[in-house]
């Protein structure tokens, strides 16, 4: 016999239901309750307990568990093994209209899913092949690759769930009384089961009222059910309905929390609420965000992707870097999610391997980690002969079933937060079904067949993509967050549903690409019922209901008013529905954050003060470098970053290390071996690049040919313009100190210095500027900004010469010399500049080192950049936070006063 | 508002394609929503069959929204609306390609590029090509290289030759050109040179009255050059160059009137032709091989997108484009499927998109509003030229064009100024005279201001003027708010800050005023901008990730200590230098001799990183930057905005985290520059948006400075344009300066009009947002030469470039041109109500326990608190822990001749079940045999009722516990139960496993006396190796001590704590030495012990 419960969501369908249960337990009958999910059974059994029974928990059921116990002997094809036939059956059937489509790994899942969904619903391919059957060639050829899948199921000895189904229905046992529960509607192979157990014993079934149903309910009756028939709830209740509109999806979260606290705080259990979304993306993360923040335990209803677990990250990545002949990026990059300690060493190991780029190969990754990490590089070597040659797939599975050994295991202390348990126990259950994935593939595959390691690993992939890890999460007292499906089985006291968006809830469907809503008309007629795009939706309406139905004291609606990027976003048309029938209350989303821990800091001084830190400081710049002194007047606080605490910056990928400076430096060296030893400018210069790219490991590629050359042909016109002085005597690279005073000495290295036949010498310093850079620099020294010509000039004297003046060589896109030379000495770049002015130069060069190295000595680091545009391009901006500078000194900072400055 | 007349009729206008020509604030979205709802409703066409397109997500959304505000009470439709196809065109392709992906050829579950991940993908793509090119060919490359005007830049960077390629290659994909074609230019010399030659033949035939030696020296000179010039040999090579770089003759000496004088710049203009067609030819080679890069770049671009599944914007036009220009049968269906066409701002299309609604348009079917006046999309390829030949299309076949003049927006003197600048203004802006349809109070200052700041001291640069002019703005604004009246006639109101709106050309083109408002403390708001990754507290958050992913980035690392997380003062950073690196120092964690406060602030935050980092890779990155956030109050110190963009980076770090930090942290390097968030509440601030931004919206008050500001003079080394070809900007092989070939200047010059009238429409529309009053302003100095400015001063008849230094008035016009600085006076400062945020306190959290447990594992804990923890709380196994051990050589063989311990335990069980599969084991079968003629398996053998592998569920202490009772039988009403161990054991059984054991036996007596109401009489373990059967008590106290360990479960899950029991049992068990750190520590005796045993 069976009976059909129907009524519309909330109205009472499981009370009703369970009270039979109840009474059936009171009087010791035997019984079946099957559902459709796991947390649905264990909700159910936890609750009957919890009245005080004690029974068989088979009793209480998952249609899967079940068939289970009917069918053992029929194992279901699994959906990885689905995706290896179905891609199998795409390379080998000869395929016109899915010639241009049958590599795309979406178009296989999409195969797979509507062999599924055809599957699921009781129909073969068989069901595909009738008289009429749709002319369209896309829904033909999919035929023809599902038959082609079925053979090979058979041939495997996998079933389809319809035929599990078909078979439990033949071997129905007598059960006197048998419920289905929570499910929302019922396939054909499904009804054969109800049929067939109706006909040995009596079922219940409960059904909720709607459009998607009828079918079901349709064919229940043809069966003969009977029907009890639950009343609508009557919709206004005593729910608290209320409706919130924070502005955006983290603030939706937020006010979640705060709602949550506060109903905890007036005595309500964590146990009691829960936190309804319509599929756990894109609203459980904020969620996860929030609720964590504010100390709220959760447990959230959703499988994840063991393709997304670190684990499988982790060994992935080092199998991908053993596949790619361990080039060094990417084997530190594999090594980094798990195979080296998170201390100091493994960070600098990381980028001495980066600084040290590119790199390919294990023993020269060795001789970088100079002896440590010995273990995992031995592990990693014996992996190494795994890319070498083809094996059985009986030695794959052994060797990747043993590789969840490489990840180490973590120190699992007891006493840690949830969030370590929850990690813990998420790397437990990767790493376990990680192997199961590894002997699923060992039995879908020919354990005898061969074939090389990159293939067997493309199909591991595969079957890893497919594998959701359940990580166990079994805590009473929690705050539920649970999706529309799963929310069905679920009556709480209070309820929030959030993310009330179009496009989030109702999500919306398209067509299939396959099977379109075109020939799933067609093939309705011929009796093959499949759902079209709109019945979908339809779907999304009664998910809807259920998910606002699930609240038995408050229901809390909302969605976030902007999206992400800051625009209006359109709430859900099911909410506005919804809002013509029952009354919501509009209440105000508080601001809340959870109190700190310690509060903020104030902003830190910046200058140094104490007085053994300034001995430091004095020690330290007891005799400084003319270019150290230019740094300290571009910007006091860019020379205590790079000077001073020398900060280390990540290494530079292998491009970007040709940069303006090692251009210079090439430049430079290529020079003084024209001019000292009279080589050719294409020897020394090409001796020096070679030299450069060699020690910096710089690949020649186009990028560096394109600076290479450009450098060159501005060194060659430089050298050949030959504008500089003829002289008697040239020396070059001169390395200077002088005492500037007492206690103040700088030194310093000339690039050239020339002296003419009268023994005037002239400073010739070679700049890779172009002539607007030259004038630049000239105008900085003038204005006390810069100090190296004056301070050259100063050394020379210093040590004897006769000082005719100093020239910038620039000789980007040209020469162009720029300076002060006293007029005559050097006719060529005579500034006409006269020994008084040269003087002068002199003079405020020494004033402002002799004024800088105080302040140095002072302590004074306070970010102060001679121009302003120097800050996009200074390293150091995050430190010395120059606008929040600004904003204490009232307003306007450091930045906008030079800008108002030079304005 | 209801509509007029002639938006009436245009909405309704059938029989034609409508075109509606509708100025700016004429109600254009107003008419297009008219139109949808007059169609359903009037016209009983479903939603589902009008096709909506608009040209941006959020115009679509806005749409929407207000035809379900239109259908409020008419449920039936209002849900098909939500069906409806109202969207940006991308989305509509989004959802044909993916319902007929396999038509299309493409993956049916690809995803959408956005411009980020595409722009990196070309940007891959190009270097991955040119590098390429280099490895097969490096001679050609480098010729290449070094026949390019590349030069360095001034910071010494190269300019980006995949970038120039990257744009030219955007250009030819938008125009929907094949690049061969595309790429074709001029291939012969002949035009130009044969030009020159008769040119010269003219001059040279020319008997010219000469009068000095010096004058017959230059046309000699010129004879000379003009006959190397009519003898040059076909084939350019490098004498071509210096023949045509040589200067022939000095005009000075030249007598006036001559031909050679009077036509010099008609040669200059054809030498300069020439040249570039030679250097066409002359680099005949490296152009194919651009023509081939970029063909390489399309080819590996695809592929690159193919491999991931993506499609970018172009391809979702260009594959709807295909797919319905390749199967008409489809084409047709699609375009059946559509009654209607309503396009949204019609001016903005681009050639693809055009050719895409073509194919979708039915004749007479298609409904367009737009103004072609407002067209500025130009940079997204946008081509006005399409509105214009749609309108002409429609005149022609004799139709109606609807044209909605009316302005519903602007005071009459602000529509004045608009018709007076704009008339007659050029070819970028169509006359269109708009008319003023809206009442507005009575004013009686004038409606509309000029203010210009003039640099007129020696040598100032321009920026000097324009920071007269923004203080003068800065101090107008802060005149205007709170006395100019606003509103309705008859409900008026002084403006605020926030009715006024700053426009300008470019962000860059703001600071002056930004910093001018700063200094008057007028509250601003930046709308839009790129400066979302710049912010202060976005780099903090960046130096968290990056400090987490490695801290020898100490540029990261000192940022951050540095940062409000931690405050660090400078001198503890220096202190934190000394003896070694700060990394080093860091991580070693001893800050003995540290200021107090910066000691604790870098204890707590050592011990923070250390634990963040982790679970750097286990938990999303927006929950490691919320713990830090959250512990440090670093929200406190942010502004309301500051906030929102803290809130915007975690959305972003959410979405883009794949489960590693250290690779997030790369692509946040290179996404595209973002917007800050919109704060929650603007408050009474000004706003400050490009012109770009502002379309589309209204203001009562916009100020429109920097006019003096011109477009980009950015010149590429490679051009492309639609129509005229490929230009390169190549080294000219006589001196290697820089030289356009002949399409390189074609293409300038076109860009150069293109611009232009592109920057008519970008005034017109910035002028057009003004409801009330307009601020107009410039700057000049001596050099500069104003761009807008002075074509407003001309249109206006005002001469603009001299200070007056007072205020005038001219033609309803307020002017101040002035040379001097305002006085800065601040204006009150207003106190904004700082909406404080409430600070929680965490929940007391309690009950934490697990619903439902086994009953094992209430034994386990009993045995071992740890073991229970590792096993079934964690769930770890210990092979886990053991190491990557698989054999080198040989590998396990399927069989290991013997069951494992575990395995024979199952089979034994079974056996006794009675379940046992006929192959079982031999041993299984003996040991179960022993119990079978145990006196006890006798009893059994003879009970009233017998239950094997009984299991059940049974609530104790609120725990729901879950066990198996392998037997249990009643005989005489006596029940009696028994548990088979299959385990080796030594007699005496040790009494700690004993005891283990026998705590199962009580819970399954309570589970008989809960269900059956009755105690079970006696309880047995039965040892099947030793054949030895053990009573276990079933008294009350020991029944108690049993309910007493299900309650010490509980506290266990509940407090977290689960202590080792070190002890001999040890050595059994699998986490010894292993997962566990039992025998590790000092219990060295007990160690010792256990590896005796
Ligand atoms: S960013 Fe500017 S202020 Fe800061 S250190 Fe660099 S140059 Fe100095």
């Amino acid at each position: 016999m069976i009976q059909v419960l129907t009524g519309q969501p909330g109205s009472g369908k499981t009370r009703y239901l369970l009270e039979r249960v109840l009474a059936w337990l009171r009087q010791g009958v035997e019984f079946r309750l099957i559902v459709p999910t796991n947390t649905m059974a264990e909700h159910l059994r936890n609750q009957l307990a919890r009245e005080g029974f004690v029974f068989r928990p088979g009793a209480i059921v998952t249609l899967s568990k079940f068939l289970e116990s009917l069918v053992p002997d029929m194992p279901p094809v699994s959906a990885a093994a689905l995706e290896l036939l179905v891609a199998d059956a795409l390379a080998r059937i000869p395929l016109q209209e899915f010639e241009r489509v049958r590599a795309y790994p979406g178009f296989r899942k999409a195969v797979v899913g509507q062999i599924q969904e055809l599957a699921a619903a009781g129909y073969s391919s068989r069901d595909l092949f009738f008289d009429g059957f749709p002319r369209f060639r896309t829904p033909a050829e999919f035929a023809q690759i599902m038959e082609r899948v079925e053979a090979e199921v058979t041939g495997h000895g996998w079933f389809f769930p319809s035929g599990r189904l078909r078979r439990a229905a033949e071997r129905a046992p007598a059960i006197p009384r048998v419920i289905f529960h929570g499910f929302i509607s019922f396939t054909r192979p499904e009804l054969e089961v109800v049929g067939a157990l109706g006909k040995r014993g009596e079922v219940l079934l409960s059904l909720p009222s709607w459009k998607g149903a009828g079918d079901a309910l349709g064919a229940l009756r043809r069966m003969g059910c009977t029907e009890i028939n639950r009343p609508p709830a009557d919709f206004g209740g005593d729910v608290n309905r209320i409706l919130m509109t924070p502005s955006t999806a983290d603030q939706e979260a937020e006010e979640i929390a705060r709602r949550i606290l506060a109903e905890r705080s007036a005595g309500r259990e964590f146990r009691e609420i829960g936190i309804v979304i319509r599929s756990e993306h894109p609203g459980a993360k904020p969620l996860r965000c929030a609720l964590e923040r504010f100390g709220i335990p959760a447990r959230f209803y959703f499988g994840e992707p063991l393709a997304e677990s670190p684990v499988t990250a982790y060994l992935s990545a080092v199998v991908e870097a053993m596949l790619g002949g361990w080039e060094h990026g990417a084997t530190v990059a594999a090594l980094r999610k798990g195979g080296l300690p998170d201390d100091a060493g493994s960070d600098e190991f990381e980028y001495s391997v980066r600084a040290g780029l590119p790199g390919a190969g294990l023993p020269s990754l060795r001789l970088l980690a100079k002896r440590r990490y010995e273990k995992i590089f031995d592990q990693l070597e014996r992996m190494d002969a795994w890319r070498s040659a083809p094996a059985p797939v009986r030695e794959w599975t052994a060797r990747f079933g043993s590789l969840p050994g490489l990840y180490p295991a973590p120190a699992l202390g007891d006493g840690a937060t949830p969030a370590w348990i929850a990690i813990w126990r998420e790397q437990a259950a990767a790493l376990a079904k990680f192997e199961e994935c590894v002997a699923e593939l060992g039995a879908i595959l020919d354990p005898a067949g061969t074939m090389p390691c990159s293939e067997y690993w493309r199909k591991l992939v595969t079957v890893l993509d497919n594998a959701t890890l359940r990580i166990p999460d079994n805590r009473r007292n929690v705050v539920h967050v649970l999706d529309a499906y799963e929310a069905r089985q679920w009556k709480l006291p209070v309820i929030f549903l959030c993310g009330l968006l179009e496009k989030q809830f109702p999500r919306h469907h398209s067509q299939s690409p396959l099977l379109s809503d075109q020939v799933r008309v067609k093939l309705r007629d011929a009796g093959v019922v499949l759902r079209t795009a709109a019945e979908r939706h339809e779907e999304e309406q009664f998910l809807f209901e259920l998910a606002t139905s699930r609240a038995t004291s408050t229901l809390v609606l909302s969605y976030p008013i902007l999206n992400a990027k800051g625009d209006a976003n359109l709430p859900s048309f099911f909410l506005e529905k919804m809002r013509q029938d029952v009354a919501l209350s509009l209440e105000p989303v508080l601001r809340c954050r959870p109190a700190p821990a310690r509060p903020l800091r104030p902003a830190p001084t910046v200058t140094i003060y104490e007085e053994g830190l300034r001995d430091l400081l004095k020690a330290r710049y007891a005799s400084i470098s003319a270019t150290s002194l230019e740094k300290f007047l571009q910007c006091p606080y860019q020379f205590f970053a790079q000077s001073t605490l020398k900060l280390q910056e990540a290494p530079p990928a292998p491009e970007d290390r040709l940069d303006h400076k090692l251009q210079g430096t090439v430049a430079h060296e290529a020079l003084k071996r024209v001019y000292s030893t009279g080589e050719s400018l294409a020897s020394a210069f090409q001796a020096e690049w070679e030299e450069a790219c060699r020690s910096l490991h710089i690949p020649t590629g186009y990028r560096s040919e394109a600076v290479r050359i450009e450098l060159f042909r501005n060194l060659e016109m430089f050298v050949n313009g030959q504008h500089l002085p003829g002289t008697t005597l040239s020396e070059f690279e001169k390395e200077f100190k002088v005492d500037l005073m007492e206690g103040v000495r700088v030194t310093g290295r000339i690039d050239r210095i020339d002296v003419d036949e009268t023994g005037r010498a002239l400073v010739v310093d070679y700049k890779y500027k172009s002539a607007q850079g030259i004038k630049d620099v000239v105008k900085a020294h003038d204005g006390g900004r810069l100090v190296q010509g004056g301070l050259y000039l100063r050394a020379l004297r210093a040590n004897g010469y006769q000082t005719a003046g100093m020239v910038y060589a620039g000789f980007r896109a040209g020469t162009e010399f720029g300076g002060w030379v006293d007029g005559g000495a050097f006719p060529s770049v005579d500034s006409g500049c006269t020994s008084e002015a040269l003087n002068d130069v002199v003079r405020q060069a020494v004033d402002v080192a002799i004024t800088a190295i105080g302040q140095i000595h002072d302590g004074r680091i306070r970010p102060a950049p001679a121009e302003p545009r120097q800050c996009d391009y200074c390293s150091f901006t995050n430190i010395c936070r120059v606008e929040t500078i600004a904003e204490q000194n009232g307003r306007g900072g450091a930045r906008n006063e030079l800008e108002r400055e030079t304005d | 508002m209801s509509l007029s007349e002639k938006q009436i009729s245009a909405a309704h206008r059938l029989g034609q394609d409508v075109c509606v020509v509708a100025g700016p604030g004429s109600g254009k979205t107003s008419v297009l929503i008219e139109r949808f709802c007059w169609l359903v409703r009037e016209c009983a066409i479903a939603p589902e069959r009008i096709l909506a397109i608009t040209f941006t997500e959020k115009a679509a959304t806005e749409i929407k929204q207000r035809l379900v505000t239109a259908f409020l009470n008419d449920y039936d439709t209002r849900e098909r609306i939500e069906r409806a196809y109202v969207s940006t065109i991308h989305a509509f392709c989004t959802r044909l390609l993916k319902e007929n992906a396999i038509a299309a050829g493409i993956d049916p579950l690809f995803e959408v590029a956005d411009d980020s991940v595409s722009g990196e993908l070309r940007r891959e793509s190009a270097d991955e090509i040119l590098e390429a090119i280099y490895a097969e060919n490096p001679a050609a490359m480098r010729s290449f290289l070094g026949s390019l005007a590349v030069g360095t830049t001034r910071d010494g960077r190269i300019p980006d030759l995949a970038d120039s390629l990257i744009r030219i290659y955007d250009a030819m994909r938008a125009a929907g050109a094949d690049i061969e074609s595309a790429a074709l230019g001029p291939t012969g010399v002949d035009s130009a040179l044969s030009k020159l030659q008769d040119l010269i033949r003219c001059i040279v035939s020319e008997r010219v009255q000469t009068k000095s030696p010096r004058q017959l020296e230059e046309h000699g000179r010129f004879t000379i050059w003009a006959r190397r010039i009519l003898e040059l040999p076909p084939v350019p090579t490098r004498e071509h160059f210096e023949l045509l770089n040589a200067k022939p003759f000095n005009k000075t000496f030249l007598v006036s009137g001559c031909m050679l004088r009077e036509r010099r710049d008609d040669i200059n203009d054809l030498v300069t032709h020439v040249r570039g067609e030679y250097l066409s030819a002359y680099y005949a080679s490296e152009r194919e091989l651009i023509v081939e890069v970029l063909k390489r770049i399309h080819a590996r671009f695809h592929a690159k997108k193919d491999a991931r599944s993506l499609l970018d914007f172009a391809d979702l036009e260009t594959f709807a484009i295909a797919l319905l220009e390749g199967d008409p049968a489809l084409c047709e269906r699609i375009r059946n499927d559509f009654d209607y066409i309503l396009m949204d701002e019609l001016q903005d299309t681009n050639p693809l998109q055009w050719r895409l609604l073509d194919l979708l348009r039915r004749p007479d079917r298609f409904f367009a509003v737009g103004d072609i006046n407002q067209s500025i999309f130009r940079f997204r390829h946008a081509e006005p030229e399409l509105f214009r030949g749609y309108q002409n299309a429609i005149q022609k076949a004799g139709n109606i064009v609807d044209e909605l003049r009316d302005n519903y927006r602007s005071r009459g003197e602000v529509l004045t100024l608009v018709n007076t600048v704009f008339d007659g203004a050029g070819p970028g802006i169509v006359p269109h005279k708009l008319t003023g349809a809206r009442e507005f109070p009575e004013k009686i200052v004038p409606s509309v201001e000029l203010i210009g700041g003039i640099a007129d001291e020696p040598d100032a640069e321009i920026a000097v003027g324009a920071r007269k002019e923004a203080l003068w703005v800065a101090k107008r604004i802060a005149e205007l708010a709170g006395t100019l009246l606003i509103g309705e006639p008859g409900n008026t109101r002084p403006a605020t800050f926030a009715d006024i709106a700053i426009l300008t050309r470019t962000n860059a083109a703001m600071t002056p005023v930004k910093n001018a408002l700063e200094e008057f403390g007028i509250p601003s708001i930046l709308v839009g901008g790129q400066t979302f990754f710049r912010a202060r507290e976005i780099n903090d958050l960046i130096l968290v990730l990056r400090t987490l992913v490695n801290p020898c980035d100490e540029i990261a690392l000192a940022g951050l200590l540095r940062s409000p997380f931690v405050g660090l003062s400078d001198e503890s950073l220096l202190r934190l230098r000394q003896g070694d690196s700060i990394h080093r120092n860091f991580a070693r964690g001893r800050f003995t001799d540290f200021e107090t406060g910066d000691r604790k602030a870098l204890e707590v935050f050592r011990d923070q990183m250390a634990e963040l980092r982790a679970m750097r890779d286990s938990i999303s990155p927006d929950r490691l930057l919320r713990r830090l956030i959250d512990a440090s109050d670093f929200e406190s110190g942010l502004s309301d905005r500051g906030r929102v963009n803290v809130e915007k980076f975690l959305g972003i770090v959410r979405a883009e985290f794949q489960g590693s930090l250290s690779e997030l942290v790369e692509r946040l390097g290179h996404l595209s520059p973002e917007a800050e968030a919109p704060p929650s509440d603007f408050g009474n601030a000004v706003r400050l948006m490009t012109i770009h931004k502002s379309k589309g919206l209204e203001f009562p008050i916009v100020c429109l400075p920097a006019l003096h500001k011109g477009s980009s003079s950015f010149q590429p080394i490679i051009t492309y344009a639609p129509g005229i070809g490929l230009g390169v900007k190549w080294r000219d092989p006589d001196g290697w300066k820089g030289a356009g070939d002949a399409v390189y200047g074609a293409v300038l010059d076109w860009q150069k009009i293109r611009q232009g009238e592109e920057d008519d429409r970008l005034l017109y529309v910035a002028m057009t947002r003004a409801k009330e009053h307009m601020l107009l302003s410039y700057a000049k100095a001596k050099r500069a030469v104003p761009k807008w400015a002075e074509f407003l001063c001309e249109q206006l008849g005002v001469s603009g470039g001299v200070a007056e230094n007072r205020i005038r008035e001219h033609e309803g016009l307020r002017i101040l041109i002035t040379n001097l600085p305002p006085l800065v006076a601040p204006v009150e400062s207003i106190v904004t109500q700082e909406n404080k945020p409430v600070l929680l306190n965490p929940p007391l959290v309690e009950e934490q326990f697990d619903s439902s447990a086994s009953v094992t594992s209430v034994s386990l804990l009993a045995a071992c608190p740890r073991k229970y923890y590792l096993s079934r709380y964690l769930r770890w196994e210990p092979r886990h822990a053991s190491g990557f051990g698989f054999p080198d050589d040989d590998f396990p063989s399927a069989d290991l001749g013997e069951l494992d311990a575990s395995e024979f335990g199952l089979q034994v069980h079974a056996v006794l079940a009675g379940t046992a599969a006929p192959e079982a084991d031999a041993g299984a079968l003996a040991l179960a045999e022993r119990f079978h003629s145990s006196a006890l398996g006798q009893q059994a053998a003879q009970a009233d009722r017998v239950e094997r592998e009984f299991d059940f569920v049974m609530e104790v202490h609120g725990m729901v516990l879950r066990g198996q009772i392998d037997l249990w039988f009643e005989s005489a009403g006596a029940v009696t139960i028994v548990d088979h161990k299959t385990d080796q054991v030594k007699l005496p059984v040790e009494p700690d496993r004993l005891k283990a054991y026998a705590l199962q036996l009580q819970i399954y007596a309570m589970a008989i006396q809960k269900m059956t109401g009755r105690l079970p009489e006696a309880a047995w373990l039965y040892f099947l190796r030793p054949d030895k059967a053990i009573e276990v008590d079933l008294k009350p106290a020991a029944l108690a001590a049993a309910g007493k360990a299900v309650l010490a479960l509980r506290n266990a899950q509940d407090s977290g704590q689960f202590p080792l029991r070190e002890g001999a049992q040890c050595a059994r068990c699998e986490f010894y030495r292993g997962l566990c750190p039992a025998g590790k520590g000092l219990l060295e005796g007990i160690a010792f012990a256990v590896n005796q045993d």
